[in-house]
């Protein structure tokens, strides 16, 4: 006799029905809704945090973070841009 | 003479006894070991040595070294995906698909996305195929000698290796997807997730600028949530045979080392292909151009998981019927996403599948 199986063998059935019953539970279009609802707001709000930010920072005459990264993303760009023309001039 | 046996009574009493004893002896035991475990040093991961060959902002071209002659065969470039370390292919030593394709002879290339900083919200899913994958490719033909590369993609690195077959036929050799989504409307848990009504990816990225990993995790974490329990009672059972460890413990710091995705190519993977389903429509434009899954015309070998409850395995088969190629191979193995390519039953059933087929198409 080995309660640990028995044990082991409550849990797969556990298992079994809890995933069934959670894949059901997170099809549901109610919740499902309500999550998308949540985060829509939540959006909304960092937004508008976030233009209000941007606001401020024009009016002060300084660039905004999103002008910074895309800087700093075009720099990445022309770089490798470069690195290309430097390995085709390079080939034979 | 055999001793006589006890009334049942007796021995339910004496089981009682011993398991009274041994249970919290047992468990004590366990525990320490645990703790001995925590306290020890990680499991090495991404052993096999390699020589970075080339980088483009975060990315680095790794080619890995060998201790023997490589065979006639195409060098194979392994595509990892973007939203995880690419050391998933080469996660810890004697469960590394890297050490076991170089020890099979192939020349082995694998590309490192890197970790995407807040400036490259802006590099899209097109850069990631027609700017990083392009020179990579290129690098490889040109340090090689080759013609064509043989592409060996893993989940989205699946995807990008897919659109790149499609997209340039004449640098790929042969194509290999692991649990690559490509029909993106199944019966999948993400599909129905990330449906217009209830997922707002563009007010997301708009938002955000990158995809943040930890909200991905948490995503891939509900999918199944008893999966971590089912884990954790594995590394009980097994914590006194550290040996039997090496493997869990390996996935388990890759699974927490993860990376952002950079926000464009998000919002163009989530609306046009799982919003949207345009690849099989062949809608998809990548660089200007309609990627058309019948423009694959070389060998491609299709490999999925029974179980995965991430990239079902209907999803990645559909590759097969729609490629022009006339040789087309798919072969559905167990387990789930990962442990399907990377664990113990990918030693058994799928890496000597995937050594066969490459070095036949070779």
């Amino acid at each position: 006799m080995d309660p640990t199986r028995y044990g082991r063998d409550l849990f797969d059935i556990w298992e079994k029905h809890t995933s069934r019953w959670w894949d059901t539970a997170l099809r549901s279009p109610l919740l499902l809704e309500a999550m998308g609802d949540t985060l829509r707001r939540s959006l909304r709000l960092q937004e508008a945090a976030r233009a209000s930010a941007d606001t401020w920072l024009r009016l002060a005459g300084l660039p905004t973070p999103a002008e910074h990264l895309h800087l700093q993303h075009r720099l990445n760009q022309l770089e490798a841009d470069l690195q290309r023309l430097r390995r085709l001039t390079a080939e034979p | 003479m055999s001793a006589p046996a006890l009334p049942p009574e007796l021995a339910l009493l004496e089981w009682w006894r011993d398991a009274a004893w041994s249970a919290p002896r047992d468990a004590l035991k366990r525990a320490a070991a645990l703790l001995r475990l925590q306290a020890g040093a990680e499991v090495p991961v991404a052993p096999t040595p390699a020589d970075v060959v080339f980088t483009e902002n975060k990315l680095r071209l790794l080619r890995y070294r060998r201790s023997k002659a490589a065979r006639e065969a195409a060098p194979v470039l392994l595509v990892p995906s973007i939203i995880n370390r690419y050391y998933v292919l080469d996660l810890t030593r004697g469960f590394s698909l890297v050490e076991f394709l170089r020890d099979q002879g192939f020349d082995v290339w694998m590309i490192d996305w890197g970790t995407p900083g807040p400036e490259d919200r802006f590099v899209t899913l097109d850069d990631h195929v027609e700017r990083l994958l392009l020179d990579c490719v290129h690098e490889v033909t040109r340090a090689t000698g080759r013609r064509a590369v043989s592409l060996v993609g893993y989940c989205i690195g699946g995807l990008l290796a897919t659109l790149f077959a499609a997209l340039h036929g004449g640098r790929v050799a042969s194509l290999v997807t692991l649990a690559a989504p490509i029909d993106f409307h199944d019966e999948g848990l993400l599909s129905a997730w990330t449906r217009p009504r209830h997922f707002p990816v563009d007010q997301l990225i708009d938002t955000w600028g990158n995809m943040p990993a930890a909200l991905l995790q948490t995503s891939f974490q509900w999918l199944v949530p008893t999966v971590a329990l089912r884990q954790n009672l594995a590394l009980w059972d097994r914590v006194d045979q550290p040996e039997k460890l090496v493997y869990p413990r390996a996935l388990a710091r890759w699974a927490e080392d993860n990376v952002d995705v950079p926000g464009e190519t998000y919002r163009k993977f989530v609306r046009d292909c799982y919003q949207r389903n345009l690849l099989v429509q062949d809608r998809l434009q990548v660089g200007g151009r309609s990627v058309r899954l019948r423009d694959i015309r070389c060998p491609l070998l299709v490999l999925t998981a029974g179980e995965d409850h991430i990239c079902p395995a209907p999803s990645s088969e559909a590759l097969a019927r729609r490629v022009g190629s006339t040789d087309a191979t798919v072969f559905r193995g167990p387990g789930r996403h990962i442990g399907a390519f990377v664990g113990p039953a990918a030693k058994r059933e799928v890496w000597p599948r995937l050594r066969s087929w490459l070095a036949e198409r070779g």
